[in-house]
């Protein structure tokens, strides 16, 4: 009998590896089913994925109900089943999925499934025929590196995983091949580039210093070091340990969008299909940025731990009020309704790293419940805004007036979510920034409250002004507004595109402009998303269960 | 270039022998320095050479691109259920202890990597495949305008 | 100092790929300013890994060799650590890949606006 769900001798779950084995051969051989049966191709892909939401569910029970909080399933190990030197090194490649991992992985994957789902009918909408198997083995392959970075306990092995998934990004967000699609994509694969060989010098000057690649045990190595007294040999390795400490903040800085660094995002995630900018705005730049930033920071660095904790926490938290003030504020400038969620997104990555910068469980624990809440809210938002855009054309924000009573169920999903990001009580949104709030007051530091209120006045007011126009705006007049043909030729999906070539379904799957609400599948979504944001606003004991012990895994 | 038949001959004619080094490269990939990727470069160099030599429509004739994706998805199967192999027989994924090549050998030669070996194979079918249909997608990229615009 | 010449030129490498990066107009040599770039932190890497040269002393290395229990005992015989070239040439894999996602981006660039010059491709503002 195959021991699916626990591997035979180790504490581990075969889970574990199959979830980001069986999406990876699914995506490269899903192009060559759409050759054949173009048909099926989107049941596939929605089914692996669900099937390794399923998967991501069953290990996220098991690890909770672990004794260490962790799952350590050793891959590839040697003919005589040796899983240590004596010098306690693991040998191989040591998958460890802890608590915040599962988390991740299962918020990865879910979302992965209703994106999957949500794009079968809008993406014969926005790329070519011919490309749609392409988009979805990219999808799934996407999918799959995030997965496997939440996963994995090992640091070549995430670099891997992030460029697996960061290259099929580089692909989905050039799909469109319009002229906007194409230069963000150029502009995100070069930056991309240069924070990945960034995280490549880290990986290796760690492994420099500490002689290993597996996580946990470069945690001790660098603690040994760290603590070593000037006349120990170990003492020399220091420069080493900060070099490298240096390089992941850099990169991973880069990938994860903050201040100085966050341009690219606002180009790439606007111009991506919304389903894709729902991805990457809710789950790429969490699981390849600040999901990196706290795993290397936390379990393997040890900030909490070490003096250098404290002199970089200032630093971190500059760089958090920076991009959270920034990012409103651009996003108020935006009238491109996609361009001002991206801004969003980063002010919102802003809470985060303010949350870790705090350096204490409980900004920790902020923080993650923050990256759980935002990701639902923000794919909420960013598939919505397709929806609209799908249906209508309509990107500008001052043209979206009255767009409430055409499509009331998405705006009502819409609204939902605003809502929720600027921070309505009984919503989940409202529930992290409490969180993140009452910790900055624990840390005795009011003015990042502050800040947090001020942030939360400032989405209040571009996100009012969306669901304001689109419910009691007064009727569309086009003259009013210079250039709004211009932005629409532009940006202009639905309308424009047609006459490209770019609509290839048959008659009958084409859009109708006649009919007032979307198709069943594009709206299964939305409606799943906002119950999910009122769910973990009313029962946020839910999360917080979880949380807590993920983040005591993490602070040991 | 095309009329010069010592390029068109000497390129046709060093194809095979650049395809065995490739395979040998793969195939001790787990003793010596080189593997999959190395192997498989060199594969499917050859392949650009071979299109090279004649023009590349023939040698899309010879080796149709979507014979090449069927291969290349077959890489990476032939990796994947070896590690699912190890799950398969009770131990851990990408496992060596079994041994699918019945000679086990000692280690260094040429089955003393186990399990190895078809991982390595597995991974030089893949690049060189990849090579091949990088090649075919930047070679035969179609429609195209020609603006007469250069830049610097 | 000129015992670590090696890393020197990964420097001057990568102050290199930076200028073409940063400066040049050009899609392509953009490009190919940022494959400089890679390749000077490979060259640091590998150099990194060697033991006359490197930072990597045998302090560890001893942990690290598996195959021959006894050499770590001993942990004296310094060797040429195999894992940053194993590393590297897993990111020149990746490296390849993103400059073949590129390279393609940059054609259809090209077959939209007839130019590769960065700086009339400018759609994207604000």
């Amino acid at each position: 009998m195959i021991h699916l769900f626990s591997s035979a001798s180790d504490n581990g779950s075969h889970l574990q590896v199959l979830i980001p084995v069986m999406l990876i051969c699914t995506a490269l051989v899903l192009h060559l089913i759409y050759y054949w049966r173009p048909r099926i191709c989107p049941y596939i892909a929605t089914g692996i994925i669900s099937l390794s939401f399923i998967s991501a569910l069953i290990l996220l029970v098991k690890v909770i109900h672990s004794p260490n909080g962790y799952l350590e399933y050793f891959a590839g190990h040697s003919w005589s089943g040796q899983r240590y030197l004596a010098s306690g090194q693991p040998i191989g490649i040591v998958v460890r999925t802890d608590l915040f991992g599962a988390l991740i992985a299962a918020l990865v994957t879910g979302l992965g499934t209703l994106a999957s789902i949500y794009s079968k009918h809008y993406i014969p909408h926005t790329i070519k025929t011919s490309n749609i198997g392409y988009y979805y083995c990219l999808l799934v392959l996407m999918i799959a590196g995030m997965a496997g970075i939440c996963l994995t306990g090992d640091c070549f092995n995430f670099y891997v995983f992030l460029e697996v998934a960061s290259i099929s990004s580089y692909g989905l967000v050039a799909m469109p091949q319009t002229k906007q699609s194409l230069e963000a994509a150029f502009k995100y694969m070069v930056v991309g580039a240069l924070g990945s060989i960034l995280l490549v010098f880290g990986i290796v000057l760690l492994f420099s210093a500490t002689g290993t690649l597996n996580m946990a045990y470069a945690a001790q190595q660098v603690h040994k070091i760290v603590t070593a007294p000037p006349g120990n040999p170990l003492h020399n390795f220091r420069h080493l340990v900060f070099a490298s400490l240096g390089m992941f903040i850099i990169g991973l800085s880069v990938k994860s969008a903050f201040f100085p660094a966050h341009a690219w995002l606002a180009d790439a995630h606007p111009a991506a299909p919304s389903s894709i900018s729902a991805l990457l705005s809710g789950l790429m730049v969490k699981s390849t940025g600040v999901f990196l930033f706290i795993r290397f920071l936390f379990t393997v660095f040890g900030l909490h731990k070490h003096e250098y904790g404290m002199l970089l926490a200032p630093l971190l938290m500059i760089i958090a009020v920076i991009t959270i003030l920034g990012g409103s504020v651009f996003a108020i400038a935006q009238n491109d309704i996609k361009r001002m969620l991206a801004y969003s997104t980063v002010a919102q990555m802003g809470y985060i790293l303010m949350g870790v910068s705090l350096i204490s469980p409980a900004g920790l624990e902020g923080a993650i419940l923050h990256i759980f809440n935002h990701a639902l809210m923000k794919s909420l938002l960013f598939m919505s805004a397709g929806a609209l855009i799908y249906k209508t054309g309509i990107r500008d924000i001052r043209e979206m007036s009255r767009i409430g009573y055409r499509m009331p169920v998405t705006m009502v999903c819409f609204t939902v979510a605003a809502m929720s990001m600027i921070g309505i009580p009984p919503l989940n949104g409202f529930m992290s920034k409490w969180a993140l709030a009452k910790a900055a007051l624990d840390a005795n530091l009011p003015m990042l409250v502050v800040v947090l209120l001020i942030s939360s006045l400032l989405n209040a007011v571009y996100y009012f002004r969306v669901v304001g126009t689109a419910f009691f705006g007064r009727a569309q007049q086009h003259e009013e507004i210079p250039h709004a043909d211009i932005i629409r030729n532009n940006h202009g999906h639905s309308l424009l595109q047609n006459s490209y070539g770019y609509y290839s379904l048959a008659d009958k799957d084409r859009p109708n402009e006649n009919e007032q609400e979307l198709p069943w599948g594009m709206l299964m979504p939305l409606i799943i998303l906002a119950a999910a944001i009122l769910f973990f606003g009313v029962k946020v004991g839910i999360l917080r269960e979880i949380i807590r012990p993920a983040v005591q895994v993490l602070w040991r | 270039m095309n009329n010069s038949l010592i390029v068109k001959v000497v390129s046709q004619k060093m194809v095979p022998f650049i395809i065995m080094l490739g395979a040998s490269i793969i195939l001790h990939g787990a003793a010596t320095p080189g593997g999959g990727f190395q192997g498989g470069v060199v594969i499917g160099a050859a392949y650009i050479l071979f299109a090279l030599g004649i023009d590349a429509k023939t040698a899309r004739l010879r080796l149709p691109v979507i014979k090449v994706k069927i291969v290349e998805s077959a890489g990476v199967l032939i990796y994947a259920f070896t590690g699912l192999g190890g799950i398969l027989l009770g131990s851990n994924f990408l496992a060596n202890k079994i041994v699918l090549f019945p000679p086990q050998g000692e280690p260094g030669g040429l089955f003393g990597g186990g399990t190895l070996i078809p991982i390595t194979i597995g991974v030089g079918i893949h690049v060189a495949c990849t090579v091949a249909s990088l090649y075919y997608a930047f070679v035969e990229y179609e429609g195209e305008p020609k603006p007469d615009k250069e830049t610097e | 100092m000129i015992a670590r010449f090696d890393y020197i030129a990964a420097v001057i490498l990568f102050s290199i790929g930076l200028y073409a990066l940063v400066v040049k107009p050009n899609l392509i040599k953009k490009l190919i300013g940022l494959n400089i770039i890679e390749t000077s932190v490979y060259l640091f890497l590998i150099a990194s890994g060697d033991v006359r040269l490197g930072i990597y002393t045998n302090q560890w290395a001893a942990s690290n060799v598996i195959d021959n229990p006894q050499r770590a005992v001993q942990g004296l015989e310094p060797m040429i650590n195999p894992i940053p070239s194993a590393l590297v040439l897993t990111a020149i894999v990746v490296s390849v890949c993103v400059t073949a996602i590129a390279l393609s981006v940059v054609v259809k660039l090209y077959q939209h606006y007839g130019t590769l010059d960065a700086r009339e491709i400018a759609s994207l503002k604000g």
